[in-house]
């Protein structure tokens, strides 16, 4: 058994538990719509207002709904008894991070994707001259947050207060991933062209904390 | 001026402070191997 | 000419010094570790040599150090507020390097290395978000201002307090060590990131230009420089008196939470 091929029976488990029972996906999403909602009713704004401060808010709620994602990421009676038996597998268990993380990644850009549709229900937000980079910041952002959260949630598990401990481990970490998605979306959304070194750090950024994951996992799990 | 002599104050005040921390948390875990030995 | 090039070689004779005693800190810390009851007699040097560049320093801020111009006498908080950070950031590095060596070793005396790094530095960022307030309300007239080097450290802050929160709640097991060695090593490696990322959300700073690539008056430099090896001195006997403690109490009968001083 490769390392590969666990981490696609990984990732493939995952997916087909959250388009299954829609639990994860379906809670971040109506939490995204309450708190769009209610920023658009409680925010006084002018239409100029709004465009510059839509891209940071609409990281904001999204950072805010992956605590929902990524704690349920390891917590489901069924998830014990498949890590047990992965965790197992004569293989690296680096692997079995990088399906999770996967897995976390496509449900978050899913959830970005949703939210920027909000946005321009709700806001007023226009995407149609911008939506190739903001596309992009979204994947890249998806992943970065993906990464780092799945990491962190896997060690808050065990923890005490961890619907507390996971925000505080994580949102330090993440607020480059904030600050670059929501500079180039702000950047598409204005039409100003988006600086090369932003895509090079933001690829940068993502691809040490996929590694990191990868090679800490092994002594993560051994709780 | 006094805003120059207060920092310098709060620094070695928690400097300080932590240090003299350190030695009564030293001198407590002296105590407590000693009474083990 | 030959004044000019002094004052240069001065500059790097002053960085590469504290370059090197920053290293040699590290360093003497790291070796401190693989062998604590035995080497901890050292630390009493340390200690004294502390004492002495501290007081050196103090004597060079009141009466070595120039007046500037500008700011007046408020400006020579520069003199407390720079040396504070080369121990901020040495603080993770100890961390990180203590978190890579529990996890491939399991040997308790690098997760101490890391949690004293973490406690001895949290206490110098902090320090650093008190005194850069005390410096900013006479010279910009707020308490608080969005610069680089003010929110990067708040930001470094969160990360440390966020360590220390793991730590303090998840202590006891040997899972906890694993857990706070992992955060450890991903806390510092953000931190490149975090700079790039407040940099850029700032565009403009309001913070002084780095001095030093201006080209820093001799006499301020020395002063400086003086303080970042006091400081030094000061970090590393503080993270060595921390990580005694913590061997003598993982041999004492009584529970005590790792990282916690009681």
């Amino acid at each position: 058994m490769s390392g590969a091929s666990v981490a696609r029976a990984v990732f493939a488990k995952d997916l087909l538990l959250d388009f299954r029972t829609r639990d994860r996906l379906g809670h971040m999403a109506v939490f995204a719509l309450l708190v769009v909602a209610l920023l658009s009713i409680a925010v006084p704004a002018s239409a100029d207002e709004r465009r510059a401060w839509s891209p940071a808010l609409l990281w904001m709620v999204l950072l805010f709904a992956s605590l929902l994602g990524l704690a349920r990421s390891f917590q489901s009676e069924a998830e014990g008894g498949a890590l047990a038996l992965l965790v197992q597998a004569p293989v690296d268990r680096g692997w079995v991070f990088l399906g999770k993380a996967g897995a976390n990644a496509l449900a978050l850009f899913g959830v970005a994707l949703w939210t920027a549709v909000l946005f321009t229900v709700f806001l007023d937000v226009d995407w149609s001259e911008a939506w190739r980079p903001a596309l992009a910041a979204g994947a890249l952002g998806a992943l970065g947050l993906a990464a780092l959260g799945t990491l962190l949630a896997a060690m808050s598990v065990a923890v005490r207060f961890r619907e507390f401990l996971l925000p505080v481990l994580l949102f330090p970490l993440v607020l480059p991933v904030l600050v670059l998605a929501s500079s180039i979306t702000g950047a598409a959304l204005a039409g100003r062209p988006v600086p090369g070194l932003w895509w090079g750090v933001f690829a940068l950024y993502d691809w040490v904390f996929v590694v990191l994951g990868y090679l800490v996992f092994d002594y993560v799990l051994e709780d | 001026m006094s805003y120059l002599v207060a920092a310098y104050v709060v620094t070695g005040l928690v400097l300080a402070g932590y240090a003299l921390r350190l030695r009564a948390a030293r001198a407590r875990a002296l105590r407590d191997t000693q009474l083990r030995s | 000419m030959v004044s000019a090039l002094v004052t240069t070689l001065v500059q790097y004779l002053v960085s590469g010094l504290v370059m090197l005693s920053a290293v040699l800190a590290a360093a003497w810390l790291v070796w401190l570790s693989r062998d604590l009851p035995a080497r901890i007699g050292g630390a009493r040097g340390v200690g004294a040599a502390a004492l002495a560049l501290l007081a050196l320093w103090l004597g060079l801020v009141v009466g070595y150090a120039p007046i500037e111009q500008v700011q007046g006498v408020v400006q020579k908080i520069f003199y407390v507020h720079i040396p504070a950070i080369i121990p901020t950031y040495l603080g993770f590095a100890l961390t990180a390097v203590g978190g890579i060596g529990y996890l491939r070793t399991r040997a308790e005396s690098w997760d101490q290395l890391a949690a004293s790094g973490a406690e001895v530095g949290v206490i110098f960022c902090t320090l650093m978000l008190v005194v850069g307030p005390i410096w900013a309300k006479p010279v910009w007239g707020h308490w608080w201002v969005w610069d680089l080097r003010l929110t990067s450290t708040l930001v470094l802050w969160f990360i440390y307090v966020a360590y220390l929160l793991l730590r303090g709640l998840a202590y006891g097991s040997d899972a906890a060590r694993t857990f706070t060695s992992v955060y450890g090593i991903v806390g510092t490696a953000a931190i490149p990131f975090v700079y790039f990322a407040v940099d850029l959300a700032q565009g403009s700073t309001m913070h002084p230009s780095n001095p030093a690539r201006e080209g820093l008056p001799a006499e301020m430099g020395r002063t400086v420089g003086a303080g970042m090896v006091a400081f030094l001195a000061v970090f590393a006997w503080l993270v060595a008196r921390r990580m005694e403690i913590a061997a003598l109490e993982a041999r004492s009968p009584a529970a005590r939470a790792p990282g916690a001083l009681g």
